[in-house]
């Protein structure tokens, strides 16, 4: 969603018309992982920073397949949160059991492909342009 | 005079031969000068070769937490998060995923999604 979020938020989100809500899918491996570890660490400490770390790591998806430690604590600090704070949550196993945990229920939903968006109960498979959206939420707003 | 040339030419003899017999006790020759051939230049090549993994080696804390095998921190760029700023409201729900907006808003959306 990283190309239509900026606009659903600001058509709808910001607007109070609507809340979006990640939720993470752990498909590939290890990169997968500590990326959300990343971000599910940076937004203990800050709940908006959260959205800001989310952006980066979408914007710089091929880095991740590489990156180590030192990277994800980079993004993190430059986010704003306090280092040995994201290094004691990243490097503890309460963040990384959450985040397999939310994992988890995202399975029992029967979400196994991403991304898939679920709008009030109906669900979307794969990207979807801001028109559909926006179709989708109107919808859903009408009496 | 002539009586006694036998006994020269038997001493004479008897002269000669222990004179090529001399060296009895070599044989540790030849096993002491094998090592000198061995050229010492040969363990510094392999010293330095061997520091160069060494080097490749640096991130230690990486297996500590387990995350990528795969670690090249030299490859990897500067992160930056680029400040998108919002004025909605962020919280996470009753199971501990992270949204965005008025929690009492009429539509929800659900991504789900991976970072990769």
């Amino acid at each position: 969603m990283l190309g239509t979020e900026p606009q659903v938020i600001e058509a709808f989100v910001e607007s109070g018309q609507a809340r979006i809500v990640f939720w993470p899918v752990l498909n590939h491996g290890d990169p997968s992982v500590y990326a959300t570890l990343t971000a599910e660490c940076v937004a203990r400490q800050d709940g908006a920073a959260f959205w800001e770390v989310h952006q980066f790591l979408f914007e710089n998806q091929i880095d991740l397949w590489r990156a180590d430690r030192d990277y994800f604590i980079d993004a993190a600090v430059q986010a704003g949160v306090d280092e040995a704070a994201f290094t004691a949550c990243y490097d503890g196993g309460d963040a990384l059991a959450h985040v397999m945990e939310l994992d988890r229920i995202r399975r029992e939903r029967g979400i196994y492909n991403q991304p898939v968006f679920d709008v009030n109960g109906q669900l979307f498979q794969g990207s979807q342009s801001f028109g559909t959206f926006s179709n989708v939420i109107e919808n859903a707003l009408s009496p | 005079m002539r009586r006694l040339y036998p006994l020269f030419l038997i001493l004479f003899l008897g002269a000669c031969a222990p004179a090529g017999e001399g060296p009895a006790s070599p044989g540790a020759l030849p096993a002491t000068q094998a090592p000198a051939t061995t050229t010492p230049t040969a363990p510094v090549v392999t010293a330095t070769a061997t520091r160069l993994p060494a080097e490749t080696q640096a991130p230690d804390d990486v297996a500590s937490a387990s995350p990528s095998p795969t670690t090249v921190p030299a490859t990897t760029t500067n992160p930056s998060p680029s400040p998108t700023s919002s004025p909605a409201r962020a919280g996470h729900t009753a199971e501990g995923a992270y949204y965005l907006g008025d929690p009492a808003a009429p539509v929800t959306i659900i991504d789900y999604s991976d970072f990769m």
